[in-house]
């Protein structure tokens, strides 16, 4: 048989055993059914949540929350860090400050944020905002400073003026670490969604999970969170194929 | 005898970030290149000939002296010098026929035209099949030409090449140095400055090699190379003239290297 | 950069936080609600300073943190070990571990709490499954990339699997783990705090969720700013670690 096959094979049954196992426990007890929900009653939730339409506006809701948070991050972080990179003086003044900010817990500012922006869906976006600014910044400020000195000097030497130098030489070299960056930094980015969602407003699917661990219904929270895996997965494996692409220019 | 195109008269020091001392790299260049002309600086390791090429360039400022370019003192990078890296400095995002059509880009040329004249560089260079190929997809050699014409193609009037053929093997480096001599003979009044290790490159080349001192350098000796054009690269190194002329050049080079090598004396 | 431009550029940046500081002490009665007065906040620290609160819970975060953080490397550790000495182990459990590191892990803090309780072990159990994947990529990754050179030197030399475990693959673990040290910490704290928002009864993190429940803005600022400098100052002593630690390695 075909080793390839062999392995799949071998995982699936992995993966069934686990749920399986999963269902023998709780059919006998051995958890505290409160707490712990068994297969069949998470399946038949999430059977019914995927009929209703409700579920593709709380999806709807986290990604949007992700998407404009992210996005932000991306726009500021690399603006930032393009400045720090190429101006050492800039990079002297700020480094201390993003230190700092960086380095310390800024999921500790939410009750801060929801003190300032309430329960809507601001301070979720405020927070990924957060998260993701300074890994790109980061990012984005390593690539400038790592960019070989001679794609610049040569560019120069052929006519280039600066607009173009960056036009040419330095957004593609920052748009390649950010594009290779974005997998992790959108994967952090959509967990970051989430817990902004327990903390405010009544949409989305970190909202689902809180909600069913406020009313006991354990059954919500675990099919909440299979959609939130597959959700993390899809993206997860959308970005892999977008970095594969990129893949072909880099050196 | 017309007015040199190229007026070399510097001396140079370089500061690193945190150090208090300066660093003496060229003490007291003094060099005049004339249109047209071929000419190949050699020297020991840690000459400063490299640096020197920087600053003809206009990539950094001379600490001390000028330099001119048709009478013009350089200030900066200048649209008709062209200068070839060692190590290829061609754009990993674009393709090799994109980067040969860069310069012309910066320099407003339409689509069209500047996709022609890209293609006519790229075939003299014996890179015809390689048009939409990325630097990655390419080897070192395909790479090395596809930089080469990606300078050659605005004619720059004054060619600056730093070690461009170190990094690649003997018998590439042959046609190749073939093409760039063609191509530098086909350009009228193009004048090139060749920077190199190998003794017997810079005299196959050109039509007068200097020698540089063991850093801080300073130029010791200047040779004209008489071998009559149009040169044949891989059969010139075999014939008596140019024997004769190597042994009279490198046992001069030789003192320079070994200058740096005194027992003791950390290299 | 010469040595007076660095000197100017601290003053400034010395100048920027005073500047900010004074900004926000005068824009006080407008953001009383939420992000409170540098006064106030001062004036809450002293208070808990005096009645000793921060004594009792600092600790109490940064144990559930450590904990959690110390199983997460041993559990790393024994993965990473296992699916290294077996190539099929590793290719057939590949997915799991992709799935694992891409589960939104903190965002199942809800659920930890509700299967685990509230008390501490709940916690330092979440902590550990939020923080693991960070160690453990790192450390598979350096069982399995240490320079082929070297382990076939070694067994030329005649060095035997003990031998080779401990002067080949402990450092490569130990650099590894040294070098996503600062992450992991910082992930561990986090997580702690994060745990402590949702439902606990002892640690900062409760703290500045009492104060935000009561409207005490200044001391749920108070909470956030200690939170703050006890992490700056983890990650600088991390800095310096790192530095020392890593001093053999090639800087590619």
């Amino acid at each position: 048989m075909n080793t390839a096959w062999s392995k799949r094979i071998l995982q699936l049954l992995i993966l069934a055993g686990l749920v399986g196992l999963w269902q023998l426990l709780v059919s006998l007890g051995a958890f505290n059914a409160i707490a712990v929900a068994s297969p069949s009653s998470v399946a038949s939730e999430l059977g019914g949540l995927l009929g209703s339409s409700t579920i593709w506006l709380d999806i709807l809701h986290t990604l949007r929350g992700l998407a404009i948070g992210y996005l932000a991050g991306v726009v500021v972080g690399t603006a930032i860090g393009t400045l720090m990179g190429i101006s050492a003086v800039v990079r002297a003044y700020l480094t201390p400050f993003v230190a700092f900010l960086n380095a310390m817990p800024r999921l500790a500012l939410i009750p801060l944020l929801v003190a300032w922006l309430g329960f809507g869906q601001s301070q979720q976006i405020v927070l990924v905002f957060l998260i993701v600014v300074f890994m790109v910044l980061l990012t984005v400020q390593a690539s400038v400073q790592n960019i070989p000195r001679r794609f610049v000097d040569n560019a120069r030497m052929i006519g280039a003026g600066r607009l173009q130098l960056v036009r040419e030489v330095y957004l593609p070299a920052i748009g390649i670490w950010v594009v290779s960056s974005a997998r992790v930094a959108i994967g952090i980015g959509l967990q970051v969604a989430l817990v902004g969602e327990f903390f405010g407003g009544n949409h989305g699917l970190g909202y689902m999970i809180e909600e069913g661990e406020s009313t006991y219904n354990t059954n919500l929270i675990y099919a909440a969170v299979v959609v939130t895996a597959v959700l993390a997965i899809v993206i997860d494996q959308l970005l892999a194929v977008v970095n594969r692409r990129a893949a072909r220019w880099l050196p | 005898m017309s007015a040199p195109l190229l007026e070399v008269d510097v001396r140079h020091e370089i500061r690193g970030e945190r150090q208090k001392q300066a660093n003496l790299v060229l003490s007291d260049v003094s060099l005049r290149v004339h249109a047209g002309e071929f000419i190949s600086i050699v020297g020991p390791s840690g000459c400063g000939k490299s640096t020197l090429l920087t600053l003809i360039a206009g990539l950094a400022r001379p600490s001390d002296g000028t330099i001119k370019i048709n009478g013009e003192q350089v200030t900066g990078v200048r649209p008709d010098v062209g200068f070839i890296f060692q190590h290829d400095a061609l754009l990993p995002w674009r393709t090799a026929s994109e980067n040969v059509q860069l310069a012309l880009k910066f320099r407003g040329v339409g689509k069209a035209e500047r996709r022609r004249q890209a293609a006519d560089w790229m075939d003299r260079f014996g890179l015809e099949a390689l048009h939409e190929r990325y630097p990655r997809e390419m080897s070192g050699g395909q790479r090395k030409r596809a930089a080469i014409a990606a300078t050659l193609v605005y004619e720059p009037r004054l060619l600056l090449m730093d070690e461009p053929f170190s990094a690649l093997d003997v018998q590439t480096r042959d046609f190749i140095e073939t093409d760039v001599l063609n191509a530098w003979s086909q350009t009228e009044g193009q004048t090139a400055m060749l920077v190199t290790h190998d003794l017997e490159e810079a005299i196959a080349l050109s039509d007068r090699v200097v020698v540089m001192s063991q850093g801080p350098g300073r130029i010791v000796s200047d040779y004209a190379v008489d071998i009559p054009r149009p040169r044949n690269i891989m059969d010139v190194r075999t014939t008596e003239h140019f024997q004769a002329l190597h042994k009279k050049i490198w046992a001069d080079l030789r003192t320079q290297v070994l200058q740096g090598a005194a027992p003791g004396k950390p290299r | 950069m010469r040595a007076w431009t660095r000197g100017l550029i601290v003053l400034a940046d010395v100048a920027t936080v005073a500047a900010i500081i004074a900004i926000w002490q005068a824009a006080g009665a407008r953001t009383a609600s939420y992000l409170s007065r540098p006064s106030d906040i001062a004036s809450a620290i002293k208070v808990w300073l005096t009645n000793s609160t921060l004594l009792g819970y600092i600790p109490v975060t940064l144990e559930e943190a450590a904990l959690g953080m110390v199983i997460a490397l041993v559990a790393a550790t024994v993965l990473a070990a296992l699916l290294a000495s077996s190539s099929y182990a590793a290719e057939l459990l590949e997915p799991f571990m992709a799935l694992g590191n891409a589960l939104p892990r903190i965002a199942l803090a809800p659920l930890f709490l509700l299967i685990f309780g509230t008390e501490l072990k709940s916690k330092v159990i979440f902590v550990a499954t939020a923080v693991v994947f960070i160690p453990f990529f790192s450390i598979f990754r350096a069982l399995t990339t240490v320079d082929k050179d070297i382990l076939n030197n070694a067994r030329c030399l005649g060095a035997r699997r003990l031998w080779i475990i401990r002067d080949v693959y402990v450092p490569a673990v130990t650099s590894s783990v040294v070098a996503s040290l600062r992450v992991t910490v910082a992930f561990s704290l986090l997580t702690a705090i994060l745990a402590e928002y949702l439902a606990s009864q002892a640690g900062i993190g409760y703290e500045i969720q009492q104060a935000q429940n009561n409207s005490q803005a200044n001391y749920a600022m108070a909470g956030v700013v200690i939170i703050a400098i006890i992490a700056v100052a983890i990650d600088m002593a991390l800095r310096l670690l790192e530095r020392r630690a890593l001093v053999w390695r090639d800087p590619s």
